[in-house]
């Protein structure tokens, strides 16, 4: 059966459809989607009108995977929309990585919004590896089609650890900015030492997501990140990227989006449904003008 | 004497009965397909039944690596239904109305897939039922664990889940999971679609002039007809079906000859337009149904009606839906098992045979008499101008007349049996009424060709290069020696003489 989402997460999707309505308006219903999909389908039951197919991930539960796959083929089957939908089969960042599913039957790109709406954290390692990050990262080398524009959705769980990763990162771009001549000790100290999590992928995941993007030659427009409790009371955090592949030269580009703009950019949060700005006491980042 | 007892717990079926019947009756894993897809076409008449709505949306079978998957809107299985799912042997369909009733169909899908996974919602129940039998998991103990009993085996490969659900659902979701290698022809989707079109009750092609109306003529004749949509990855599927052929016939067979005799079976078939047979092996000839399943294939009615001049099986296109209920398919919808029913229908069915043989004879010999006609035509047509023009070499004067007086034996022949005819059809009509005119044509030839040489209406070779007497008299021994090599064959005399005569023409004018 369908499950309805939080109040919170029916605002996300509201901001994920207006955006694919503003940058890909004039695809409605022939759009190709990506990714993960909700229990019972709801979301994909939602956006069938919009789309003309579906490649949905579906891992299932370690030994019993075939239930949640078999789950979702027969929801589909239901909803009516077996003919759209394409049950890819595995967890979806090996899939994304490997460019298959568990049964070699491959993704088939391009698409135009991809939606990884995880239930778990995005830093989560194994080993040296973090392999959300890298499967994000391969996913972009994959949609460098020409003149392709597309939407990418992350959603993500804090419910790992601050490793090491966040914060060199930070350092990263800190080192980056004095190199032209930038002092952003102020903000980066803050963001590094914010209580909240959210504060500091605010910063990190738009920077990443620019960083490949750029090296995919695509230009990436990053829409103010959103905070929220989700289901269960989970701390969940959403971004909304638009990616166009940027044909001019094949040397890779500077990403689209200056660090200014990243480090500055409003937060938003969803809180009781309502959506609003919020700073959550960071500083921003000055002009040079002014230091 | 008395009698002992067996001992308590003694157990008289065992696991390797899984692999011979899962292997042995289905050698070809499409039967497999269309046994669950039976079981579907069930379900959706079930629901049909109940409620006398239609149902309008399809059984949808899909093949997406590793799976296979079956899905129907039909009335969907209770949980005893999903529990009995399990169990080999044991069906409580009805023989009369469904099509699926061994209840070994279940089992047919270990030969195919490592595991069957069915979700079913029945119409009224607030419940959704799962049931998931481990394939591999029996038989890989069936082979480790020296062939336990099956009813082990089932119970502990196999579960039943429950959920609950909205009443209003009703569904079954079969998927074949995980395939295995020895099956994946199953995926080739041309020679799956051609089976399945051929083999399951879906309706008449659209693209076919005459579906309509035989539908239409089923739907009356037989009690028990129907028709379901099918699709195969979104591919809607049809029975296949001939072009160049006449407008449908319709035949009923009935239990007797008495006057109030129920029907055993109804038949509807399509003459080959062309001569002979139809050119495409596997559609032609007639195919058995029950229920509309395909039982055998055309070759099984050729070789079970036809005592006499079996080729003709194949001028012919066509079904024979049989509504004997005592009539049963073998295992594996291959043939009929071998009963009374059988016997009476092989028996009162051959008069299918001998209908459709007079048939091809008739039209056999109405095509022939065309044939005829439009020979003698040509022939006609060609000798008047000949005379007109004065082409013709007095050489062959008595073989044209020959000819022509052939010819017109072999009109007069075929108009007499034509005019004989009790019944006759319009196109009889029509090739009397030419073979009359032609009657009439020959004579007026033969008439002019009986003067002709006394008018001077035949070609003289002699006169019009003016031989000499002596190479007349070469020339006549040479057209003698030729008559004598060539026999009979008119055509090439012909054309010798009118090569000489063109020669002769050029070297001695």
């Amino acid at each position: 059966m369908a499950i309805r989402f939080t109040r919170n997460k029916q605002v996300i999707r509201d901001l994920q459809c207006e955006l694919i309505e503003k940058h890909l308006g004039q695809s409605l219903g022939y759009l190709r989607y990506f990714g993960l999909s909700s229990p019972g389908m709801r979301d994909v039951q939602d956006w069938a009108p919009l789309f003309s197919s579906f490649q949905v991930a579906e891992r299932g539960a370690e030994t019993l995977e075939w239930r949640d796959q078999h789950e979702l083929i027969v929801n589909a089957a239901l909803s009516g929309l077996s003919r759209k939908i394409r049950l890819l089969r595995g967890d979806i960042d090996d899939i994304i990585s490997s460019g298959c599913d568990s049964y070699g039957a491959a993704v088939e790109y391009p698409v135009d919004v991809v939606s990884l709406d995880y239930s778990g954290g995005l830093l989560y390692r194994e080993g040296d590896r973090i392999p959300r990050l890298e499967a994000i990262g391969k996913l972009i080398e994959q949609q460098p089609f020409l003149g392709h524009a597309w939407l990418l959705f992350i959603s993500m769980r804090f419910d790992h650890p601050l490793d090491g990763e966040i914060k060199r990162t930070l350092e990263n771009i800190r080192t980056e900015l004095k190199r032209y001549g930038r002092s952003a000790d102020k903000v980066i100290d803050a963001a590094i030492d914010h209580p909240r999590d959210e504060v500091r992928f605010k910063i990190y995941v738009p920077y990443f997501v620019n960083q490949v993007a750029a090296r995919a030659r695509m230009r990436c427009q990053t829409d103010k990140p959103v905070f929220y409790e989700g289901n269960k009371r989970a701390r969940m955090m959403s971004f909304q990227f638009y990616l166009s592949h940027d044909a001019r030269t094949v040397a890779p580009r500077f990403p689209q989006e200056r660090l200014v703009q990243i480090i500055n950019a409003p937060l938003r949060e969803v809180k009781g449904g309502k959506l609003s700005e919020v700073t959550l006491g960071m500083p921003k980042l000055v002009s040079a003008e002014s230091q | 004497m008395a009698r002992r007892r067996d001992a308590q717990g003694e157990r008289f079926v065992y696991g390797s009965v899984l692999d011979a019947l899962g292997q042995g009756l289905y050698p070809d894993k499409r039967h497999v397909i269309r046994e669950f897809v039976q079981n579907a076409c069930d379900a959706v008449r079930e629901y049909e039944r109940q409620t006398k709505r239609s149902l309008g949306a399809p059984i949808e079978i899909r093949m997406a690596k590793p799976s296979i998957t079956i899905f129907d809107r039909g009335i969907g299985m209770h949980r005893k239904l999903m529990r009995q799912y399990r169990y080999v042997g044991f069906s409580e369909k009805d023989t009369a109305f469904d099509v699926g009733f061994r209840g070994i169909g279940t089992i047919s899908g270990i030969a195919v897939a490592r595991s069957i996974i069915v979700t079913s919602s029945r119409l009224g129940v607030p419940k959704r039922y799962r049931v998931v039998i481990d394939a591999d998991g029996m038989l890989d103990k069936v082979r480790s664990d020296r062939n336990p009993p099956l009813e082990e085996l089932l119970h502990d490969h196999t579960e039943v889940e429950t959920e609950d659900a909205d009443p209003d659902e009703h569904f079954a979701f079969v998927e074949l999971h995980k395939i295995r290698e020895d099956s994946q022809e199953l995926y080739e989707r041309g020679v799956l679609s051609d089976y399945l079109r051929r083999v399951l009750p879906v309706p008449f092609d659209p693209g076919f002039g005459h579906g309509e109306v035989i539908a239409r003529r089923l739907r009356l004749n037989v009690p028990d007809f129907f028709d379901v949509s099918v699709t195969l990855d979104d591919e809607a599927l049809y029975k296949p079906y001939l072009t160049n052929l006449l407008a449908p016939e319709f035949e009923t067979i009935f239990f007797g000859e008495e006057p109030d005799s129920p029907a055993l079976a109804y038949c509807w078939y399509c003459m080959h337009a062309s001569k002979g047979q139809f050119p495409d092996k596997k559609t032609r000839g007639l195919a058995y149904r029950v229920k509309n399943f395909a039982i055998g294939t055309p070759q099984l009615t050729r070789e079970t009606l036809w005592d006499a001049t079996p080729e003709r099986a194949f001028y012919f296109f066509g079904e024979i839906h049989h509504l004997d209920r005592e009539l049963v398919p073998s295992s594996d919808r291959g043939q009929f098992e071998d009963n009374t029913a059988r016997k009476r229908m092989y028996a009162q069915c051959k008069r299918v045979a001998r209908v459709l043989n007079r048939k091809a004879g008739i039209e056999s010999e109405q095509r022939r008499f065309d044939e005829v006609i439009k020979e003698t035509k040509t022939v006609l047509a060609s000798r008047e101008r000949e005379l007109a023009t004065g082409d013709l070499p007095a050489e062959i004067q008595d073989d044209v007349q020959y000819e022509i007086r052939s010819a017109l034996e072999n009109v007069e022949k075929r108009l007499k049996r034509a005019r004989s005819k009790r019944k006759k059809t319009e196109r009889d009509s029509a090739l009397i009424k030419e073979g009359g005119r032609l009657t009439k044509q020959a004579r007026a030839v033969l008439r002019k060709l009986s003067r002709a040489d006394a008018k001077g209406d035949l070609y003289d070779i002699a006169k019009a290069v003016r031989l000499s007497q002596q190479a007349r008299a070469v020339y006549d021994v040479v057209i003698e020696v030729l008559r004598e090599e060539l026999g009979a064959e008119l055509r090439k005399l012909e054309r010798i003489l009118r090569a000489l005569h063109a020669r002769l023409g050029q070297k001695l004018r």
